[in-house]
């Protein structure tokens, strides 16, 4: 069984460094920083756009031995579907994992674009079904539906996208959704369903994912924390008849040694004033995710190495680029000893990112991939560590 | 305001045959005859089913179309990912990507069309297709009927176009809400898309005259061209706006009337949907023809003859007040070549003797 390793693809510029902050590639960088940007010879619009950017990243995780990468969406970002469907034809084995959330496109209509884009890439296409934040972001997109409702229309939603693919005709009666003789055309019909990410840590979306996730998708947490929210997640689909895989996004701040990369920590958080130390990200979310990153995360403190919660695992990244809390700080090889430790844990496949998506694309997927030895206990637990032999991981 | 002509992109297969069944192109009907065994084809057991569309908007682009259409059509590809690939592989023509409000929230169309957008450089339009027929709106979800499809296809412009260029947009709708939307910047960069609209109805010109800067007209109903036409203009004039008007027609031109005859008479009988001595009772004038529905097109006028008279056909709709010509025919690649070279141009200096 393979394991899956994406890349995370920036959807709304990038940053250089994690040492300044900043926004500084593509065409979403802020005026007056040294950056990659359109008009950069002449002054004036060279017809450089974000997409460009975006397809050096891909290539950069497609060429580094990554299978895909993720494609976020927020309001503030570009829209995965139509940048997938744009650099398609520049990718020959890039699996476009796309973030989408059930209540902006209609699942007949996401199975129609779905398969279409499998036509356009040979097969490549994955889903990251969110269920949104809440709070101000969701009315953003119009969305009031409310956050246990909005997993039960994810449901209905997959069971709609997963009908329509599979039955001819497919008809459905729902509370959010309703079809009559549905039926994909034959060769749309005739591609393979995307696998599912699933993202979300509620009991109602625990539910909802159990049915249908290939994959249950979260951010990274202490482990013994994972651990129990793995737990929790397998009885749940024990009770359904379903196993399920577990994946993990996971920022990395990965060097050649452990003191150069808490140095790369050290200079970014150098730039920091302690009000906005004090802030936490994802307050006005009512997302369980970020809650329990809130509780789990140590009292908020000005020393950068405090946040250091176990070996190599840090819960201060929000504080230096727009994000998830937690990530690795290592070496090469503590880091790769981590994801070892994860894959112990039940980790299945892995969302890695770092800052300059590019450049640390290159660098992971170099220097810490072929370090990875599969699925290891963590060093504390003797019994199984000699018995299990390490998983291969499948050529690219 | 000078004519445009765009292109349509095949989104169920392509080929030069009459039956559809036939079509060979796109990988759309499989287990269709190839070379024999014997002969060395490394594609055998592989598709790639985007290179075939690629090869119709390339044709397209190289051969001076202002535009292509992708067409929303429930049995075919998706229009948004085919219009996606279009317009990263172009540079000069426009994108019109059709499709109907039932697919997406308006918010969420002003999102991917801003990544649109901004991938096509400034290069893309709209098409919504209001008036979906019933069962093919049920069988993708859609029930929403009759004026209804109207009121909701206005919200949905309405809070797209606003959300593009307003922050804190607010909106209360019987279709759609938003609360404090807006899309910032440099998503919002380019223009919104223009809309091309269709219908001849008195409720489709009176949204056209709302909605669209481009309304496609009835090639059909000759006789009420003029009056629709007129009505479209004074409804425009009435809300402060412009609209253009067009058609779409299909196209079989040949350097001469007699060639164009044979291989629409040959189409015919591939289809088993008439005979040869049925063309003369079905033209209409020089250059235009009725009967094209039987050749599998949509609509039953088109544009049959030499290229001088479908030049002349098009000349007379564009005196009377008709700027937009959305054409088709296929294979779709040899006759985006062949009418983007050899009948485009003298439309161009059409245009450059009235001037």
């Amino acid at each position: 069984m393979a394991v899956d390793i994406y890349w995370r693809i920036g959807m709304h510029g990038d940053q250089q460094s994690l040492r300044r902050p900043g926004n500084d590639r593509g065409d979403f960088a802020l005026a007056g920083t040294p950056s990659i940007t359109p008009g950069l010879r002449s002054g004036r619009d060279d017809e450089y756009r974000y997409v460009d950017h975006a397809a050096e990243v891909v290539r950069a995780a497609e060429l580094s031995g990554f299978c895909g990468g993720l494609l976020p969406s927020f309001p503030f970002t570009e829209e995965p579907w139509t940048l997938s469907a744009a650099l398609a034809r520049e990718t020959k084995t890039f699996r476009f994992m796309i973030a989408f959330q059930p209540g902006f496109l209609h699942p007949i209509q996401a199975a129609r674009m779905s398969a279409s884009l499998q036509r356009a890439t040979g097969g490549r296409v994955v889903y990251n079904i969110i269920s949104g934040g809440g709070g101000p972001a969701q009315l953003w997109w119009g969305d009031r539906v409310e956050h246990d409702d909005r997993y039960a229309r994810t449901s209905e939603f997959l069971e709609v996208l997963k009908g329509a693919w599979r039955d001819k005709p497919f008809s459905y009666d729902g509370r959010f959704f309703q079809v009559e003789d549905a039926a994909l055309p034959a060769p749309l019909a005739a591609q393979p369903s995307p696998e599912i990410y699933f993202s979300g840590s509620s009991p109602a979306a625990i539910d909802a994912a159990g049915r249908h996730a290939d994959y249950y998708l979260s951010w990274l947490e202490p482990f013994e924390s994972l651990r129990e929210k793995f737990d929790s997640v397998r009885q749940a689909c024990e009770r359904i008849g379903r196993t399920p895989r577990f994946a993990l996004r996971i920022d990395v701040m990965a060097r050649k040694t452990e003191e150069a990369a808490w140095e790369e920590i050290r200079r970014g958080w150098e730039h920091l004033d302690p009000a906005t130390l004090a802030q936490t990200a994802g307050q006005q979310s009512d997302s369980v995710g970020a809650a329990r990153s809130r509780r789990l995360r140590p009292q908020a403190t000005p020393e950068y190495r405090d946040l250091e919660v176990s070996p190599n695992v840090w819960s201060g990244f929000a504080h230096l680029r727009p994000g998830p809390a937690w990530g690795l700080v290592g070496s090469y090889e503590q880091v790769a000893e981590r994801l070892d430790e994860l894959m112990g844990l039940g980790a299945d496949a892995f969302i890695l990112a770092g800052n300059p998506h590019l450049e640390e694309a290159y660098r992971v997927g170099e220097e810490v991939l072929p370090l990875l030895r599969g699925r290891t206990s963590p060093s504390t637990n003797d019994n199984e560590a000699a018995s299990t032999p390490p998983r291969q991981l499948t050529a690219v | 305001m000078s004519a445009e002509f765009l292109w349509t992109v095949p989104v169920r297969g392509d080929g030069r045959r009459a039956r559809h069944d036939e079509w060979n192109r796109g990988d759309w009907h499989p287990g269709l005859p190839t070379s024999p065994a014997w002969v060395r084809d490394d594609r055998r057991g592989r598709s790639d089913p985007f290179e075939h569309i690629l090869s119709v908007v390339k044709a397209a682009e190289h051969s001076g179309f202002d535009g292509l259409l992708v067409p929303y059509d429930t049995e075919g590809e998706e229009s948004i990912i085919v219009a996606s690939v279009a317009a990263r592989a172009t540079r000069w023509v426009r994108t019109v990507v059709e499709f109907s409000p039932s697919v997406t929230t308006p918010v969420y169309a002003a999102k991917f069309t801003a990544t649109l957008q901004r991938v096509a450089r400034g290069r893309l339009d709209w098409k919504i297709a209001v008036e979906l027929d019933e069962a093919a709106a049920a069988s993708v979800g859609d029930h929403v009927v009759g004026t209804d499809r109207f009121e909701r296809a206005g919200e949905f412009l309405t809070i797209a176009r606003a959300v593009w260029r307003e922050q804190g947009f607010d909106f209360d709708g019987r279709y759609y809400a938003v609360d404090s939307g807006g899309l910032g910047e440099p998503l919002n960069m380019h223009e919104f898309p223009r809309v091309v609209l269709d219908g001849a109805s008195p409720d489709a010109l009176s949204f056209g005259a709302e909605h669209a800067d481009i309304q496609l007209l009835d090639a059909a109903d000759d006789g009420a061209l003029d009056a629709s036409l007129a009505e479209l203009q004074r409804l425009a004039r009435t809300a402060g706006r412009q609209v253009r008007a067009g058609l779409a027609l299909p196209v079989i031109a040949r350097e001469d009337e007699s060639e164009a005859i044979d291989r629409a008479a040959r189409l015919l009988e591939e289809r088993g949907s008439g005979r040869r001595a049925d063309l003369a009772d079905l033209r209409l004038a020089a250059g235009l023809s009725t009967g094209f529905d039987r050749l599998g097109f949509a609509s039953p006028v088109g544009l049959l003859g030499s290229y001088e008279q479908v030049e002349a056909a098009i000349d007379a709709y564009q005196r009377r007040g008709l700027e937009v010509f959305v054409l088709d025919g296929f294979p779709h690649t040899e006759e985006a070549y062949r009418i983007g070279q050899l009948l485009l141009p003298r439309l161009a200096a059409l245009a450059a003797a009235v001037a």
